[in-house]
């Protein structure tokens, strides 16, 4: 063995101590270092509007309820001892007693549930996200604990995208009406499981747990993220032993399972997401229905999914994500090139020049290369046009009904009211580019979020995406995994769509 | 001297209204609603307009440009949209960050001129061969190439030196400065050298340094006292100048290294259409490259009474 070789395996084997010995010390019970893809920026509940907002809110206000970390979504209860649905208009829940504020604010009680909830549907406040409480009528405060939420029409959303969502999140009344009724990033107290130590922008974010919480107490004292925005950056800082939790890119996902970094798990999980292929069936060009349903023939969702998104993630049933209430088991029917043409034939079209507008990442433009291929086939000439995502999310004031083609991506939380209220007749040129009007799905829209049987409501959103299917409209493609990496000292505590628990994450047993 | 650094200030005003203003102008033009940015999907029409009417979004660029000046005079840059913190509190916290990092550059930078200086004296040895072809591979190499070797080598593989972040206390500062200021800095190593070696050459073979050695004096003497007096002024030109560039590529590095700073705050800013962030970081940088040329064109003025002449 030369001199240059013993140095090699010198410098190894110091290099998997110090690797070992860094990782080991990141994963510490104490504290651990979580990758989040941004800074937060907002933490009123009300305004709330990133990934990493919901993150924080999450973890540092209190909730009557609080979907459970796993793979189904199931919410369980968190600051209530008790919640029920009295009847179709009314909700009574009673607090745990002993849940305190941050500061000198005291303890949690049914004024401020009052407080945070009612808030929302103050004009003066003018919350963007009042919609998570529409139908609110009023909290009646019955007691320091108990209380009895009332609604003017029934809500079922309130149990899935409401009250175990950030729209429950109890912020306190005192401190809040101290600080003028709104804040930003500054809430005057908090009572979650963790309590914001400090936070450098662009840098970081210190949680400590709180003392004042009255659940169970979470695993680890201190949990730091950090936002790095570029999934490659991020998965350089999990190698490099930084975080022990981080997000990866889905194109990195075949390689890291390959080969997994030493005392690494993978983590893929469906979202709620959705992404798809929009016809705008307001525009001149896509007007005829045969012409569109040619489209939809034509396009190859399986060669998309193997070559931008490398055979990972199903192919959509339709706009709601498995695991959700109203998810379609009947599959979308296969590629049909003849039958294309056929339909192409009919409404008398020799050949098309049309227009699609994509976002500049990778698999978007891989996606539309392959969309521009397949509709080749059947004589249509797709031109691509790409856009960072600023201008892209403009085009609805830019171009308007002028839009031709759009891929697009939307989240969802676990409800399907929000999903589908995008594709109201009133949202055309807003966020419904297909311009899809249909007074059926407009009425089972409404009668969706105020259907409380949930098999019933289950069918009425299926019914719902029949009718999406049939304007032939939409070319759904995926519903986007979220990728995770982590150390396998530890068990992170993940909502089924792999967003953060905090309060969940705990050392690997 | 006095007249000429009266001038040179008041140029460097013009430049930064002139610069601000051609921004400010240009963002208009840019898609995307700072209203969307500011509300999010879920906001009510309603809710958007009277957001533009409160940003003066809705008035005449020229009223925008107004109202940005009068709002820069009274040290007041607009709020973030989406935090609602003012800019210049959001700015105080991240430029230091970047001054950190330009600074470490420039310091490192320094190293080409001992390097240059070495090889100019030694010429064709082979120290001379061998800095020649690692500077003109440094050079070569895109920064964002030399920060990912760097990371993977000395984070991934060796951990000896963190990936990301900006660290705490002095230490910690020092350690996560590294490997950032060697991404940006080792190319202008590199450039400074090639660029002092080739000053150095011209002047060795001037006659007053060949009098200057006829004279007996010693050669240290010689190259401090009459070569590099005279090299040095275009080199702190240039650096003076490069400080743009460190700054552009700064954004990428900050980037990469998930450190903090207004280059990654613009970057985000842009994607975002945080207008008021944008301007406030445009603005910050615009007055450091301005500062840090004004102070080269003075130095050198100082240093070469030639140009000093010239200019007056």
């Amino acid at each position: 063995m030369t001199h240059i070789d013993k140095l090699g395996n010198f410098s190894r084997s110091l290099a998997v101590s110090i690797g070992v010995l860094s990782i080991a010390a990141a994963a510490q019970a104490e504290e651990i270092t979580l990758q989040t893809a941004s800074d937060f920026g907002q933490l009123d509940p009300a305004f709330w509007q990133s990934g990493a907002d919901q993150i924080i809110i999450n973890a540092i206000y209190p909730k009557l309820i609080e979907f459970k970390s796993g793979t189904e979504w199931e919410w369980e209860l968190s600051a209530a001892e008790s919640i029920e649905q009295v009847d179709d208009l009314t909700i009574k829940f009673t607090l745990k007693p002993g849940l305190m504020w941050t500061g000198d604010y005291g303890e949690v009680t049914a004024e401020d549930v009052e407080y945070s909830f009612e808030r929302y549907t103050d004009e003066a406040l003018a919350a963007p996200n009042s919609g998570d409480w529409a139908p609110l009528k009023d909290v009646e405060v019955i007691d320091k604990y108990n209380g009895l939420i009332h609604f003017n029409e029934p809500f079922a959303p309130v149990w899935w995208s409401t009250l175990p969502y950030t729209g429950g999140a109890i912020i306190s009344k005192a401190a809040t009406e101290a600080l003028g009724g709104t804040f930003t990033t500054e809430p005057g107290a908090t009572a979650g499981p963790y309590k914001i130590e400090r936070w450098d922008q662009g840098q970081q974010t210190v949680l400590v747990a709180h003392d004042g919480w009255n659940g169970d107490k979470p695993a680890y004292d201190r949990v730091v993220l950090i936002p790095i925005n570029d999934l490659k950056a991020a998965e350089v800082a999990f190698e490099a032993g930084q975080t022990v939790v981080s997000g990866v890119a889905i194109s990195s996902v075949p390689e890291l399972e390959a080969n997994m970094p030493e005392n690494a798990a993978l983590e893929v999980r469906p979202t709620a997401a959705y992404f798809w292929l929009g016809l705008n069936a307001d525009n001149p060009s896509l007007q005829d229905p045969l012409v569109r349903e040619a489209i939809v023939k034509a396009i190859d969702v399986e060669a998309i999914i193997e070559g931008a998104y490398f055979g990972i993630p199903e192919r959509s049933t339709g706009l709601i994500a498995p695991g959700l209430i109203g998810f379609s088991e009947e599959p979308q029917p296969s590629r049909d090139v003849e039958g294309a043409r056929a339909l192409l034939a009919e409404a008398g079209v020799s050949s098309l020049d049309l227009e699609l507008e994509l976002q500049n990442s990778t698999d978007e433009q891989t996606t539309g290369l392959i969309i521009q291929a397949n509709l080749a086939e059947i004589g249509i000439n797709v031109q691509l046009n790409t856009h960072e995502s600023g201008t892209f999310w403009s085009l609805g004031d830019e171009k308007g009904v002028n839009m031709q083609m759009t891929l697009k991506e939307f989240t969802s939380p676990p409800d399907p009211a929000w999903s589908t209220q995008w594709f109201l007749s009133e949202q055309a040129g807003i966020w419904n580019w297909e311009w899809f009007k249909s007074d059926e799905y407009e009425k089972l829209h409404y009668a969706a979020i105020a259907e409380t049987d949930f098999d019933k409501r289950a069918q009425l959103y299926r019914d719902m995406q029949d009718l999406m299917d049939a304007s032939h409209s939409f070319v759904w493609l995926i519903h986007p995994p979220a990728s995770l990496i982590y150390h396998n000292s530890i068990k992170p505590g993940l909502l089924p769509n792999g967003d953060y628990k905090l309060q969940d994450f705990a050392p690997a047993q | 001297m006095i007249g000429y650094a009266i001038q040179r200030i008041g140029v460097a005003f013009m430049i930064i209204l002139l610069a601000t203003t051609t921004l400010f102008i240009m963002i208009q033009f840019v898609p995307g609603d700072p209203a969307n940015v500011m509300l999010g999907p879920r906001a009510t029409p309603e809710l958007k307009e009277a957001l533009r009417e409160r940003l003066h979004l809705n008035d005449s660029v020229f009223v925008q440009v107004y109202y940005f000046f009068v709002g820069v005079l009274q040290g007041d840059l607009g709020v973030d949209l989406t935090s609602n913190r003012p800019v210049v509190s959001i700015l105080a916290e991240q430029v230091p960050y970047t001054a950190m990092l330009v600074l470490s550059i420039l310091l490192v930078t320094l190293l080409g001129i001992p390097i240059g200086t070495y090889a100019a004296m030694h010429r064709g040895g082979a120290f001379d061969q061998i800095s020649g072809v690692v500077a003109v591979s440094l050079i070569a190499v895109p920064p964002i190439v030399i920060g990912l070797y760097l990371i993977l080598l000395f984070s991934v593989q060796l951990k000896w030196l963190p990936a990301i972040g900006a660290g705490e206390g002095f230490g910690g500062t020092l350690k996560h400065l590294i490997l950032p200021t060697l991404a940006i800095g080792l190319t202008w190593i590199g450039y400074v050298s090639r660029l002092v070696r080739a000053s150095v050459i011209e002047v060795l073979m001037q006659n007053h340094v060949k009098t200057a050695r006829a004279f007996g004096i010693p050669e240290n003497r010689v190259i401090r006292r009459y070569v590099l007096r005279v090299a040095l002024p275009a080199t702190i030109t240039i650096l003076g100048v490069s400080i743009g560039f460190i700054l552009s590529s700064a954004v990428i590095v900050e980037i990469l290294f998930a450190r903090p700073g207004i280059g990654k705050l613009a970057y985000d800013a842009v994607i975002s259409r945080n207008y008021p962030v944008v301007m406030g970081t445009v603005l910050a940088s615009t007055v450091f490259i301005v500062f840090a040329t004004t102070v080269s064109d003075l130095l050198n003025v100082l240093l070469d009474p030639r140009s000093r002449d010239a200019n007056s």
